[in-house]
């Protein structure tokens, strides 16, 4: 009885993720391993050749450069996001909802019409380089767009958002009582900050570092528009393999290789976090 | 005893609401403190102002003769014992307690000797190497005390120290916290709401109320010579029977005439209340001569007392008296049964705000 009544509850969410969430990982697992047909489809060869095609240096590249864009975005949303986190968290209850619907205000509107903004942006006739013209500040336009940092801009604006609320919920948590237990126990506000508050933020610190980190190293929009196309990152080669080279067994190689990556990375952060739950858990 | 705290006309309103009111005290060097007062009567404010949490409004604290209320909390020689312990989860019991001399730039052998030391006087040293959350809430009271007490404060603050404790090891750590107050020397200023808490610990009391002391004095002064009903009342428990002060002593109506202690404080004509304990009350089960006659409404058996409710002759109020568990009466006594109860003046007060 409660069994079945548990296969009823629980059996449209299963259904919904074997449907669209494990099926479709492990056909493209599955086709990873098979050989490109000739006009574009697949032949069923098994084979590890797609593998050992995407270990080349000239693929292990885009891998590092991705890793190091994605990189680069997670540490300047960490920074960005934790003053902002930090802030709200502060503030009272009523307060806290309003700047949290504004930070994720932007989110509700189009992915693409947010990009290409940052392209009136950043473009040499763009609102930033005309305004640094008009103060005096620089003669020529600078080159905001189409190299690292417009990908890197476009990403940290696009994915901060996630790392305000997943710090937002780690400090939010911090009983106020223990910074003022440290203030009380002599330390300077610098002092409190990293004694405790920094290592009792960690596990949001984790949780949205990942979160950045894994879509934006996933990201073949931001890339493609601001990056100019002259920058791939290994969104943009999956893209490409699956629809401009049409071989899809070596994009769905190398989207299995990022795939594990994400979740290494991820179950990492889990037993992380539980570990530390499990430790710390204030009765 | 010199004083080592002193609060000079503090005020601290939230918005609207006058927590704490032009209030002054003063606390010695080596004196058990007590601020005992219902919820929201601003003892915890004025508590978090010393401790320099929150800037008062107006007036001064001085610590040892020195203003220190533009003083950072950090900098201040005082440690807070919080309500919650507050203590922090990510380290061990150890560093817990060491956290505070580190601050001060201990290392070392030394910051591990004076950890240790502190650690044994609470009876911890067993448990150095657990996280809180391995810890009973005793022993986490203790760690709390041992981080604030290694500082060597001049003056240390507990708010609601037991106030998480069941009643047994509430009782035993009262106890422990007076030895520990005498073996230190550190003045303690204690925040409770628990009357008794207060009355066993406290060298002095100040009752609060509404951001105002009520009452300040040692123990015994607030609970035989209360200055107020509001005082009476929260200090233990107590009878008022409501009368009015004539030539020849405080009418009661129904009751008659009566003397009191302060009898002679009272102008003629003002109304008042007659104050009298319950264990003040004197019960016998034969009629003697000026006693008051009454019938027993109700009783409760406490174990070493017997609680009892009277119905005295002519008035209507029911009166408490509590009555040992060695007098004979308490062996036949039962709803019903008609009593003869009495007091002497001396035991009564008559309060009239």
């Amino acid at each position: 009885m409660i069994v079945s009544r548990r296969i009823v509850l629980t059996g449209p969410g299963i259904a919904w993720i074997m449907l669209l969430l494990v099926i479709p990982c492990a056909l493209l697992l599955v086709n990873s391993f098979f050989e490109r047909g000739i006009y574009g489809g697949i032949d069923y060869i098994f084979t590890f050749e797609n593998y050992v095609r995407a270990v080349d240096p000239l693929y292990a590249e885009i891998f590092w450069n991705s890793a190091r864009v994605a990189g680069i975005t997670t540490l300047i949303s960490l920074a960005l996001g934790y003053p902002a986190a930090y802030c709200i968290a502060l503030m009272p209850k009523r307060r806290q909802m309003a700047f949290l619907i504004l930070v994720m205000l932007p989110l509700w509107s189009n992915y693409l019409i947010r990009t290409y903004a940052w392209i009136v942006l950043l473009n040499g006739e763009g609102l930033i380089n005309r305004s640094l013209i008009g103060l005096g500040l620089i003669d020529a336009p600078l080159p905001l767009l189409y190299n690292d940092f417009a990908i890197i801009t476009g990403l940290t604006y696009a994915y901060v958002p996630f790392m305000i609320l997943a710090l937002f919920s780690s400090i939010s948590k911090l009983a106020p009582e223990l910074r003022e237990a440290s203030t009380d126990l002599g330390a300077s506000p610098l002092m409190t900050f990293r004694r405790v508050t920094l290592p009792l933020t960690l596990p949001g610190i984790a949780a949205g570092s990942v979160f950045v980190f894994v879509l934006s190293i996933g990201n073949f929009v931001t890339p493609d528009l601001l990056g100019g196309g002259k920058r791939t990152m290994i969104g943009n080669l999956i893209y490409d393999q699956f629809l401009t080279a049409r071989d899809w067994p070596f994009g769905s190689a190398i989207a299995a290789i990022v795939i594990g990556v994400m979740m290494a990375l991820l179950t990492i952060q889990a037993v992380l976090v539980n570990r530390r739950d499990r430790e710390e858990k204030i009765a | 005893m010199s004083a080592l705290l002193e609060v000079v006309g503090v005020s601290k309103s939230f918005g609207e609401i006058a927590a704490v009111d032009n209030l002054s005290l003063s606390v010695g060097g080596n004196e058990f403190f007590a601020l005992l007062g219902p919820s929201g009567c601003g003892k915890t404010t004025l508590l978090r102002m010393i401790a320099g949490f929150e800037r008062p409004d107006q007036g001064r604290i001085l610590l040892d003769g020195i203003d220190i209320t533009g003083i950072k909390a950090n900098k201040r020689p005082i440690n807070l014992m919080f309500q919650s312990y507050a203590l922090f989860p990510h380290m061990t019991v150890f560093a817990n307690v060491a956290y505070g001399l580190e601050m001060e730039g201990l290392r070392g052998a030394e910051l591990a000797k004076r950890v240790d030391a502190v650690l044994e006087l609470v009876q911890l040293s067993a448990l150095a190497k657990r996280k809180p959350a391995q810890l009973s809430g005793g022993q986490k009271q203790r760690v709390a005390l041992a981080r604030a007490l290694v500082k060597r404060p001049k003056l240390l603050l507990l708010d609601e120290p037991l106030g998480a404790l069941d009643k047994k090891l509430r009782e035993q750590m009262q106890i422990e916290l007076k030895r520990l107050q005498q073996e230190t020397g550190i003045a303690f200023l204690v925040v409770t709401h628990d009357q008794e808490e207060a009355l066993t610990m406290a060298d002095r009391i100040a009752l609060l109320r509404a951001g105002r002391i009520a009452q300040l004095g040692e123990p015994r002064a607030l609970y035989e010579r209360p200055n107020s009903r509001f005082v009476a009342d929260f200090i233990g428990q107590m009878n008022f029977l409501e009368g009015m002060r004539v030539a020849e002593g405080f009418a009661v109506p129904g009751l008659g005439l009566f003397n009191a202690a302060n009898l002679d404080d009272l102008p003629l004509g003002a109304a008042g209340a007659l104050a009298v304990r319950p264990e003040r009350i004197a019960v016998q089960d034969t009629e003697v001569a000026g006693a008051i006659a009454a019938e027993v409404e109700g009783l409760a058996y406490l174990g070493q007392d017997l609680i009892l409710h009277l119905r005295l002759d002519g008035h209507d109020r029911p009166v408490v008296a509590r009555v040992h568990a060695a007098n004979p009466i308490t062996m036949h006594v039962a709803r019903g049964s008609r009593l003869w109860c009495g007091w002497s003046p001396a035991n009564s007060l008559i309060l009239s705000e």
